[in-house]
């Protein structure tokens, strides 16, 4: 019953973020109609895709092969989101004094700090794995079993790989809860493991081909490269409830036993990371009186607040931090590198390095959303912001400025690198440096205008906001569709146009779009921000 | 000098949590605002800080209205919030000097009164220690140093005295005293009925978003104790 009415508690605030009242006011239903839209405009997008391979493999009867392919992606997904978010959600929660001081035992609430990391993961994962199983559906026509299994499968992906970023996220927290700079060293060792796993899916294909040269059958394959996957293969072919057994057990025993080992230094952890803010003294001396323009102090809070967030860090700078490595890979090893992964994606031939690295570059700032959190952020400090004589403008200018404090240094070196070993054209060189002022405003706009519209101001912890927030999902959404939609309208428009004035036009374009969301942020943004009550 | 004009404020387009409240306070004045949980007071606090929105009326500190000059009004003002939820992130000189930066207080000002202030709540030691780890009094200090470090004209109060200890609850009642006499304007919300009968010059009762009672503590209470009127006043 406890356990119940904890995970009522816990799921009853993230469900907030999913509930809407539409008969009250009627700009909740236009608030409700977008994330709609956006989610249908993923899956038609992800169905696409899954129909082109799935039309591919039907006549040889291999759709399966289609539906492996996306439970790999999303156990992949479930891991990685899963590196991100653990310690925030199973460690820096705002209710841990709440809940540790209830007569309820720690194991539960490991318990029901997973399940709220599982059920996002879930909701993430259906919209992948929704539009493969339509696909499969529509070529291969299967039977009951197919259904079944499919139900208890999408149930199930999430938990393994939940369970080991659990333990990777429960190794971290322990470790940097033996530091004094615990936020330091815990962010260092998330962006260690994270390289590490990103190293290993680049050298993904190896393992596979490896395994693939020693399998007999597809099938073999899969079981060898993933034991649930090849599990549930079998299940839609021939439904047999020892592997039916098999799956469940295989997800829930290991699920069963982190929150048994998990929950014995659980409370120890927690409560070894909080002390040490406690001791963290300075000279009481060094006291600093300093005077500072109003903008400049705002700035100077937000990125205050954005370095001692690991899980905030961590998040936005991974775009970065690719930008800085793969600039300097392509100083050394040339074009090869741009190639060798386009080729992985099947675009081959002569592709300029230098449209190759304006898209890079796109896709850098597309994927950075600093500003979609920000607000959320402020939580119940937003009445102090509020209660002092500065305008809204200022406040949400300076927001806009700390993503340029932040990423403009890291696309600044890339481009001096790039310029410096590529020498390219003076025209090129304006182009790519108008492409990153721009892009940071207008993905800063974007972030503000969809943090004000989808504000979430209660939440229990940094990572809620910054990886399960409407704001945060739906920036990301639009940045990934300007990257897309910017290379299909490029590629589309080089038939009838010289590249130089097609990038000169995507320039304008942006500035136009970026200058418009600006002007709508400085008046609706305004109003929204002063609307937010907490 | 506040002046809250008619002010209305709905919830959600239903719950009235203001309705039609009108009072003045003047300068030279501490007056209290008290009432049940829920009563509206926090949400009058924040109307006239200018946080909160309003549909009908209006509010205007030193003859400057909050809906159309809010900088110039807020210019004027300091808060003290009623649960100290500062930037933990910062060291409470730094969330101090942010305040001032806003306020845009000369160097020689703040310097002269957070040196004043911290001694006063002793917490000079304390100053570069991160915000995070200090005990809601300690926040509370802070919240009070910031707001008082440039030199405030009227000074908004939502439950000041929560979690101070006993000198430092005696320090801010007699700065409030002295504020009073130099003639600023103090305006605060409490349940503790004890301090608003002793330190206050009038005092405001609210309930469900009316004021029922607002005169000078004499007038209010008669022969009768404060803590009698309020109660009674909650049965009706």
């Amino acid at each position: 019953m406890k356990t119940i009415s904890l995970l009522k508690a816990a799921l009853s605030q993230d469900m907030n973020m999913f509930k809407y009242s539409v008969k009250r006011n009627s700009s909740k239903l236009k608030k409700i109609l977008f994330p709609v839209f956006l989610f249908i405009a993923v899956c038609v997008s992800i169905g696409t895709y899954a129909y082109m391979i799935g039309k591919e493999l039907a006549p040889y009867h291999l759709t399966y092969v289609m539906l492996s392919m996306f439970v790999i992606i999303v156990t992949v997904m479930s891991f990685i989101e899963g590196i991100y978010k653990s310690q925030g959600i199973l460690f820096e929660a705002r209710d841990n004094d709440l809940l540790f001081s209830l007569p309820i035992k720690k194991s539960q609430i490991l318990f029901v700090r997973i399940v709220k990391l599982l059920l996002f993961q879930l909701i993430y994962n259906f919209m992948f794995l929704l539009p493969a199983f339509v696909i499969y559906i529509y070529f291969e026509k299967p039977t009951i079993n197919f259904y079944i299994s499919s139900l208890l499968m999408s149930l199930l992906i999430p938990i393994i790989p939940t369970v080991i970023s659990s333990i990777l996220g429960y190794i971290i927290k322990l470790l940097s809860s033996k530091f004094k700079s615990k936020k330091i060293i815990q962010t260092l060792l998330s962006s260690v493991v994270f390289l590490v796993i990103f190293y290993l899916c680049m050298n993904l294909d190896g393992f596979i081909q490896g395994i693939a040269s020693k399998a007999t059958s597809i099938n073999e394959m899969l079981i060898k490269i993933y034991y649930p996957l090849g599990l549930y293969i079998n299940l839609i072919d021939n439904f047999e409830i020892l592997d039916l057994l098999k799956l469940i057990l295989i997800n829930l025993i290991p699920f069963g036993l982190f929150v048994l080992f998990g929950s014995k230094s659980y409370f120890k952890i927690i409560s070894n990371s909080k002390s040490s803010a406690t001791k963290h003294k300075i000279n009481s001396k060094k006291k600093f009186i300093i005077k500072r323009k109003p903008i400049v102090s705002l700035v100077r809070k937000e990125l205050k607040r954005y370095f001692s967030s690991p899980i905030y860090m961590f998040n936005t700078s991974f775009g970065l931090l690719l930008c800085v490595v793969v600039t300097i890979i392509l100083c050394f090893k040339g074009q090869g590198v741009f190639d060798m992964i386009l080729a992985d994606y099947g675009v081959k031939g002569e592709l300029s390095l230098s449209i190759i690295f304006y898209f890079f570059i796109l896709f850098v700032c597309s994927m950075t959303s600093i500003t979609s959190s920000s607000v959320s952020l402020e939580g119940k400090t937003i009445n102090i912001t509020k209660s002092l004589p500065i305008d809204e403008k200022t406040i949400l200018n300076s927001k806009i400025l700390t993503c340029y404090a932040i990423e403009l240094p890291f696309i600044l070196f890339g481009y001096i690198l790039f310029f410096i070993k590529f020498k390219p054209s003076l025209l090129y060189v304006v182009l790519i440096t108008l492409l990153g002022i721009l892009m940071i405003l207008l993905n800063a706009c974007i972030g503000l205008i969809t943090n004000l519209k989808y504000p979430k101001m209660n939440a229990m912890n940094d990572t809620e906001v910054v990886k399960q927030s409407m704001s945060s999902m739906i920036s990301i959404f639009i940045g990934m569709g300007i990257f897309v939609g910017s290379i299909l309208v490029v590629c589309f428009l080089n038939k009838y146009l010289n590249l130089d004035l097609l990038l000169i036009l995507h320039i304008i374009f942006i500035a136009i779009i970026s200058v418009i969301l600006y002007i709508i942020l400085m008046k609706v943004g305004v109003k929204e921000y002063r609307r937010i009550n907490v | 000098m506040i002046e809250i004009k008619n002010v209305s404020k709905t919830y959600n387009g239903e719950k009235k949590a203001l309705n039609n409240v009108s009072f003045n306070i003047n300068d030279g004045e501490i007056f209290a605002f008290i009432g049940h949980n829920g009563a509206g007071k926090t949400t009058m606090i924040k109307s006239l800080l200018g946080i909160l929105d309003f549909e009908e009326g209006d509010i205007l500190i030193n003859n400057k209205s909050i809906k159309e000059n809010p900088i110039d009004c807020k210019l004027d003002m300091a808060y003290v919030p009623d649960n100290p939820d500062l930037y933990e992130n910062m060291s409470a000189i730094e969330f101090i000097n942010f305040v001032c930066d806003m306020y845009d207080t000369p160097t020689y000002v703040r310097d002269e009164n957070i040196k004043k202030y911290a001694t006063m709540f002793e917490l000079e030691d304390n100053l570069n220690d991160d915000i995070s780890s200090f005990s809601h009094g300690m926040k509370q200090k802070v919240a009070l140093i910031a707001a008082l470090a440039h030199d405030p004209k009227v000074l908004v109060m939502d439950e000041p005295f929560v979690g101070l200890d006993p000198k430092a609850v005696f320090d801010v009642k007699e700065l409030m005293k002295k504020m009073a006499k130099e003639g600023k304007t103090l305006f605060f919300s409490t349940h503790i009925l004890d301090v608003a009968e002793k330190l206050c010059d009038r005092v405001a009762i609210i309930k469900n978003g009316n004021i029922v009672k607002i005169g000078k503590m004499k007038d209010i209470k008669g022969d009768s104790s404060l803590e009698k009127v309020f109660l009674e006043l909650g049965e009706e």
